[in-house]
């Protein structure tokens, strides 16, 4: 199966399954890519096949809100995968120039509030350019969690 | 109507131009290419610290390169073979003109560089100047595309109270910036006339303190003017801008007044306030009511009618302005609207005839032009809230709905009116530093800047170019967009592309006129007195 594939259309339901492969992107781009399409389709994540990090596939059903055609349905699925690579390569872009976005971002605010920032505004703005980070794990699958769990019940 | 009409479509009757053909649509915006590396560039062979970071695109046999300083350069793909290999001898007229533009790294002053690009990127010092004040909601025309959320003349609950424009001005007031640009907006603003004086005077009175570089604007249709109110508006030294969207059948079809005809009315107006501006002592070149035109479908074919309407009533620069994605524009799209590539055919055909009547010594100017040219050919920085990195959100402006609402923008507004508060980040009740420090003006400021964008960090117009996160927001669904199918991307990119390849073709008249074009005449007298009343 290739990476990125559209594994159901169903015009009737006007709703079409798109599965990629794990490995490809990280799940919060994934999850960007999703939130924009929420105001057009009732989207709908899942994962199936594989064990343990890094395996099987991420499934996304996408119903739109309003009929939908077979042709308006591969744009669609077209649409989320163009808005996959986009958020993949901004996050990316924006590791890359983290610094310089932090300086300017800090001196535009800094210039508007009058120098005079709130106390935690640069761990505030960290936070904010940090966002694809998940120090509480609330992105890691539920199967990997149970599996670290079960793991060291196991030991 | 002016004489100077040589080419084109004549007739209003003319609904509709054959589309181009695609060599026909080059020929008439030139566009440029991404440079095929392969085969010119040796990776191996790049010696990383000669050059300072630069972005290229190709033109026929020529690349242009810039960098993040705002130089830029015309180069043979050898000379950029030999700029990126390092491989340009010092006392070379090459490696001169090279170094002239900062492009070799070893030569670059930086002290003087730094302090260039502070002075060109001072709006990171301050916070928003131009505060736009919603006076009304109310309004007398019902314009096909109005991007506001406008109601009937009856309906004076959507007024602006004293007590909010009050606020209002108390929190433009505390603004970083040492001007403060107060723009009266609605609906129709002149509706709410009362409040409209109560801010100018309360304003000024503050002022006195404040010493603040102060102005105000009107943006409005000229249908409740009378001379009583326009002796007020020019005593105040208020700045005029109307909408004429073209000659009287293509501006009444779209712009419906049930009061009149609003072709006339407008035109009649405009005469009168350029009268006495005149009157007034002021130079005639630089003083008149500013207008603009909202391009429709309709409007496509019109493009030299349209600029010969602005010439004939005196105006000497026009903006042609797309229609944009908000409200009833974005309803009446299917009657409206129309590709990017039919406007941008639209924008070259009109600019062409603007460039023809220069060299017969008309002059006259298009807006998006000056604005680019300024910035390529002069170094300079207008500040155009749309074309600035990070863009205008929050930190250039604000906008004050009736409410009490804040706004990031204008524009931010007109996606409140569509029934979605994404860009309301604040209220009149909060401080103004909570307002410019707040979660939703970071998350703008961010996601405003070309440095953080794909595409825009490899395009060659970055130290240009900018966007708007409302724009990207209505018509992709996030505040970065993509700009790769980005309209806006699209827009800007392809006026780029058309200015630079006129640029690069130019003769020493053509050249001479374009830099003309980037003369930014100071209005002084719409500059309230400081510190007096």
């Amino acid at each position: 199966m290739s990476q990125t594939h559209i594994d159901q259309r169903d015009p009737e339901k006007s709703t079409i399954s798109i599965s990629l492969d794990v490995g490809l992107y990280p799940i919060e781009v994934l999850y960007g890519a999703a939130y924009i399409f929420i105001d057009r389709c009732f989207v709908l994540l899942d994962r199936e096949g594989g064990e343990g990090k890094g395996a099987g596939r991420f499934v996304v059903r996408l119903r739109g809100k309003s009929p939908l055609t077979t042709v308006q349905l591969d744009d669609l699925a077209g649409e989320f995968a163009n808005e996959l690579l986009s958020q993949a390569l901004r996050r990316k872009i924006v590791k890359q120039n983290q610094k310089i976005i932090e300086e300017i971002t800090t001196q535009a605010i800094s210039g508007a509030a009058g120098g005079s920032l709130p106390t935690d505004f640069l761990d505030t703005a960290d936070d904010g350019l940090d966002f694809l980070d998940d120090p509480l794990g609330i992105a890691v699958p539920w199967e990997d969690k149970f599996k670290k769990k079960k793991e060291g019940a196991d030991a | 109507m002016s004489q100077h009409v040589t080419n084109g479509p004549t007739a209003l009757d003319a609904q509709s131009l054959p589309p181009l053909s695609p060599a026909e649509h080059d020929r008439l915006l030139p566009h440029g290419n991404t440079l095929q590396l392969q085969g010119l560039i040796d990776p191996g062979k790049v010696k990383a610290d000669f050059a300072v970071p630069f972005n290229h695109r190709a033109f026929g046999d020529k690349v242009l390169i810039s960098n993040d300083l705002g130089d830029h350069a015309w180069l043979s793909p050898l000379e950029l073979q030999a700029l990126a290999y390092g491989d340009v001898a010092s006392g070379t007229a090459l490696y001169d003109r090279l170094a002239s533009s900062n492009f070799i790294a070893a030569t670059v002053d930086i002290k003087a560089q730094a302090e260039r690009w502070r002075k060109k990127k001072q709006y990171l010092f301050y916070g928003p100047s131009l505060h736009a004040f919603v006076l009304t909601h109310r309004c007398n025309h019902g314009c096909q595309y109005c991007h506001s959320s406008i109601v009937g003349m009856e309906r004076t609950d959507t007024d602006m109270s004293v007590e909010v424009a009050e606020r209002s001005v108390d929190l433009a007031f505390q603004t970083t910036s040492p001007g403060v640009s107060i723009e009266f907006q609605g609906g129709e603003p002149m509706a709410n006339w009362e409040v409209l004086q109560h801010v100018v005077e309360y304003a000024r009175q503050k002022n006195a303190l404040a010493g603040k570089s102060l102005s105000f604007s009107l943006v409005t249709n000229l249908s409740l003017m009378d001379e009583e109110k326009l002796d007020y508006l020019l005593d105040r030294k208020v700045q005029l801008c109307t909408s004429l969207d073209g000659p009287a059948e293509l501006h009444n079809k779209i712009r419906i007044w049930k009061g009149g005809n609003s072709h006339e009315h407008v035109i009649k107006w405009m005469r009168r306030i350029n009268q006495r501006y005149a009157d007034m002592g002021l130079d005639p070149n630089s003083y008149r009511i500013e207008a603009l035109p909202t391009i429709t479908r309709q409007a496509l074919p019109h493009w030299k009618a349209i600029v010969d309407q602005y010439l004939d009533v005196g105006c000497r620069a026009i903006f042609l302005r797309k229609l944009d994605p908000f409200g009833f524009a974005a309803k009446s799209a299917k009657t409206l609207g129309y590709s990017m590539d039919e406007f941008l055919e639209f924008y070259a055909h009109a600019v062409d005839y603007i460039i023809e009547l220069n060299r017969q010594g008309i002059q006259v100017m298009e807006r998006h032009a000056a604005i680019m040219l300024s910035k390529i050919l002069a170094d300079l920085e207008p500040n155009y809230l749309d074309l600035r990195t990070p863009g205008g959100a929050c930190i250039g402006q604000l906008g004050y709905a009736p409410d009490g609402s804040i706004y990031s923008s204008d524009e931010g507004r007109f996606v409140a009116a569509m029934g979605d508060d994404m860009f309301k980040i604040g209220t009149v009740e909060d401080t103004y530093h909570q307002l410019v420090t707040n979660g939703a003006t970071r998350a703008a400021v961010m996601a405003g800047l070309n440095d953080g964008q794909p595409d825009c960090v490899s395009c060659v117009y970055k130290p240009w170019c900018g966007q708007q996160v409302e724009y990207n927001y209505k018509t992709q669904g996030s505040l970065h967009g993509r700009m790769r199918d980005s309209t806006w991307c699209k827009k800007h990119k392809s006026i780029f592309d058309y200015l630079m390849h006129k640029v690069l073709n130019a003769n020493a008249e053509d050249l001479a006129m374009f830099q003309r074009w980037t003369i930014n005449r100071k209005l002084e007298h719409f500059l309230q007195d400081r510190g007096t009343l």
